[in-house]
């Protein structure tokens, strides 16, 4: 089993999320898939993490070379506390120049055909809206979103055809709110979507699934 | 911001988002850098594998217009012809442009300072290494 990064002792919980259940899910997802042999090894490859938060995942993923030693890594936040603290847990973890962090909301700003793996662990929870940043409240944005929480995990994978590269992947997180059987019926058309982890946490269902363009 | 990571990202506004001129975004020339260059051949060889391929992903007219725009115009016009096979035997001249290119996509960082979208406008600011590429509501 890989070891989980490290993170520096003055994370302010109260603004950046703290790594939870779903986060172990994915990067537990994460290592079987490299263990699997799904990760070229030789291969020059780009990927992101959108909304990295504490930073736990993308150092998981550069400190264990989660895809391949020749990877260059981009993690993202909407929320600029998160993306500070990515980048010091990502030094604390591992003596590299090979990533880079940026504010920046979903995938627009991401030029086509570039990202070889994408990773995300999205605000999931249902609610009535999803919610706007404040320097206030930066917690609600991690949690929340919107109707059966799939919102913002939606608009993202409209914009996921266009950025992935030939063979590109992404791995994203689901709760059973979000009702991914019946939303992999609705992609069907564009994308396959596979199920690689499922858990049981508390009274939620956490699933990690694969998506591939068709 | 890595200088790599100015090769995939374009302005985000949606009417640009056909606009062949969102990309690369335009960088002030007053933009602070830091050099971080590794002089150490060893390290660098151990990056060759991950720089041919890197070669093979990026567009170099957009490299060298950001190049040029922060007042560097020392790279070749034209995308230098290496492959993974020419890497098991590389005269001086090969290996001084995989070490210069080494430094320059990762050890060479835009600190502070902005870029803008030749298409809208829009300038988008760096603070601390850290590109902020959030619109505001109005554009968003
Ligand atoms: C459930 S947390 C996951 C954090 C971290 N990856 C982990 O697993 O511990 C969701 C993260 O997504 C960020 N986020 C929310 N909306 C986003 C958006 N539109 N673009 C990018 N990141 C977003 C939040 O700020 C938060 O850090
Ligand atoms: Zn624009």
């Amino acid at each position: 089993m890989f070891d989980t990064p490290i993170l520096s002792k003055d994370i302010n919980y109260d603004h950046v999320y703290d790594p939870a259940e779903d986060t172990f899910l994915l990067m537990d997802a994460l290592e079987s898939e490299h263990n699997n042999g799904k990760f070229s090894s030789d291969k020059t490859t780009i990927s992101l993490e959108i909304g990295s938060g504490s930073g736990m995942i993308s150092s998981f993923i550069i400190k264990h070379k989660i895809f391949g030693k020749n990877n260059f890594h981009l993690s993202s936040d909407i929320n600029v506390l998160a993306v500070n603290e990515t980048s010091k847990t990502i030094n604390l973890n591992e003596h590299t120049s090979r990533y880079d962090t940026l504010l920046m909301s979903l995938l627009s700003n991401i030029k086509d055909k570039s990202l070889d793996y994408l990773v995300f662990n999205p605000p999931y929870v249902p609610s009535d809206e999803v919610p706007v940043l404040s320097s206030q409240d930066r917690l609600s944005v991690a949690l929340e979103g919107g109707k059966d929480g799939m919102e913002i995990t939606n608009i993202l994978i409209h914009q996921l055809s266009k950025k992935l590269s030939e063979n590109g992947c992404a791995y994203i997180l689901f709760c059973a709110s979000n009702k991914p059987l019946e939303y992999k019926e609705k992609i069907n058309h564009e994308y396959n979507m596979d199920l690689i982890e499922k858990r049981k946490c508390g009274w939620e269902v956490l699933s990690i699934y694969r998506i591939t363009r068709k | 911001m890595k200088l790599l990571t100015t090769n995939f990202i374009k302005c985000s506004v949606k009417a640009c988002d056909s606009n062949m001129t969102s990309f690369p975004l335009r960088y002030d020339n007053q933009c602070e850098l830091e050099l971080n260059y590794e002089d150490d051949e060893s390290i660098i060889e151990k990056s060759y594998q991950f720089l041919v391929g890197i070669l093979d992903k990026i567009d170099w007219d957009a490299l060298l217009k950001v190049c040029a725009d922060l007042g560097n115009n020392d790279l070749p016009p034209n995308k230098p012809l290496l492959t993974q096979d020419s890497l098991l035997s590389l005269n001086d001249n090969e290996r001084l442009i995989l070490k210069q290119l080494f430094n320059l996509l990762i050890n060479t960082e835009i600190v502070n300072g902005s870029m803008k979208c030749d298409s809208c406008e829009h300038v988008y600011l760096i603070k601390n290494g850290i590109p902020n590429l959030l619109l505001p509501p109005h554009l968003s």
